[in-house]
């Protein structure tokens, strides 16, 4: 009967579809689910997200510790580090050049604890949650959210493997978008650039306008590039020359930072396939 | 001024595919007339439906003294409810269609406003000092 589907047939006359699944305010419980081991839910969210794993594995990881002691603490555990090691190792290919600090805003954006419950809400995740909001001991609603999806994580690679797992990983997690083009933080991009163009035997930067238009107005644009001999490095615009340099040379150090490899072999790779071709990882940051 | 979190989105169907229509209450009622198609519908069709969409929580309810009603509920949050009052079971079956189709987003008109996209514009957007200054 429930082999396949999520039927439930019901003799409710009264027309109040959440009855079933929360108990009455007169008890004192908020946000507990008395959801039981063949949930329609449950069995419905796993197919959404394409889960083939057994329904009570399944239920173990969507339950928080604050429910009770079969929980998925462990399975958490196990996958953020499984989420963490194929998020760091195809964001590390991706982008070689990367500095530190800018690498762990984008990982943080992909797999930090408010990035996997923005996820989850996505998916239908708040629905087949248990977790008891009056014992979780004042934990957000986000964290309880992003346990579950890593225990989801850790769940697939227990049951189906490393290949599923990096399967997941990359159709649910690496599959969104994140915008990278303001991640690096530098505070004196001229000095930077100039230490850069060292680094790599070019001429030193020289910045020369553009364009510019309306300069004795009150809206003036000035278009600036910085060229290093006759190669143009950054452009930028500005109503001042000096801010248009700035974003000129922030271009430049930009487009250094966030090159972008299209074409790519990961580490895991090697799981599935015998010749593996490694990047090359990228130079550090320039200390200024 | 950039954000301090850096937000990611969601791009669907990108990696994986959710369909956003996670839950489908069918109501009927054994008594009233409007409910005799909804009623051969959940006798015929709807095992049907609910075994090649398990993705989709089907709840099947009596709502004594209604017309039939399907009511579809979304992971944005919203709900979209079509009463079937008086309509055969493959009339029910195009409106079950509608609500699996559907994202839950309200019903916007599409004939007033221009296209809105998230990528760049193709040719650019015109700029004054890309241009050749006017001559007579």
């Amino acid at each position: 009967f429930c082999k396949y589907s999520s039927i439930r047939s019901s003799m409710i006359t009264s027309f109040n579809q959440s009855s079933q699944f929360l108990l009455p305010a007169a008890y004192g419980v908020r946000n507990i689910q008395t959801a039981s081991a063949a949930s329609p839910a449950l069995s419905a969210f796993g197919a959404r997200v394409g889960l083939e794993v057994s329904q009570p594995a399944l239920e173990r990881a969507v339950t928080h510790k604050s429910f009770g002691a079969v929980n998925n603490a462990q399975l958490e555990i196990l996958g953020k580090r499984v989420a963490g090691l194929f998020c760091t190792e195809y964001l590390r290919s991706r982008y070689p050049r990367l500095p530190p600090a800018a690498f762990d805003k984008v990982l943080t954006a992909y797999i930090g604890n408010n990035s996997l419950a923005k996820y989850g809400r996505e998916i239908g995740l708040q629905h087949v949650l248990r977790w008891d909001a009056a014992e979780s001991e004042g934990a957000f609603h986000s964290e309880t959210m992003s346990s579950a999806l890593n225990a989801i994580i850790g769940l697939v690679h227990q049951e189906k493997g490393a290949e599923a797992a990096k399967k997941f990983v990359h159709a649910h997690i690496l599959a969104r978008d994140v915008n990278v083009s303001d991640v690096v933080k530098i505070e004196n991009p001229k000095a930077h650039l100039s230490r850069l163009t060292t680094r790599y035997g070019k001429e030193k930067p020289l910045s020369r306008l553009l364009k510019e238009t309306g300069r004795a107005t009150n809206s003036a644009v000035f278009i600036v590039g910085v060229f290093s001999g006759e190669e143009k490095l950054g452009e930028g615009y500005g109503n001042s020359m000096k801010m248009a340099e700035y974003r000129a040379c922030m271009d430049a150090i930009n487009k250094h930072y966030l090159f972008e490899n299209k074409d790519f072999m990961l580490p895991s790779d090697t799981l599935s396939e015998a010749e593996y071709k490694p990047v090359a990882f990228g130079d550090t940051q320039v200390i200024v | 001024m950039s954000a301090q979190r850096l937000a990611s989105v969601t791009k669907n169907g990108v990696g994986a595919y959710v369909l956003q229509c996670r839950k489908m209450v069918f109501n009927y009622c054994e008594n009233w007339g409007s409910n005799k198609g909804m009623i051969n519908y959940l006798k015929k069709d709807i095992v049907e439906f609910a075994k090649a969409n398990p993705q989709i929580e089907v709840v099947v309810e009596q709502r004594p003294a209604h017309h039939p009603v399907i009511r579809g509920e979304y992971l944005n949050g919203r709900e979209k409810v079509i009463c079937v009052r008086n309509m055969a079971p493959f009339e029910i079956k195009q409106k079950v269609q509608l609500l699996k189709e559907s994202s839950g987003a309200k019903l916007k008109n599409l004939t007033k406003r221009p296209v809105l996209s998230t990528t760049e514009s193709v040719r650019g957007i015109w700029s004054p000092f890309h241009t050749n200054p006017h001559k007579i």
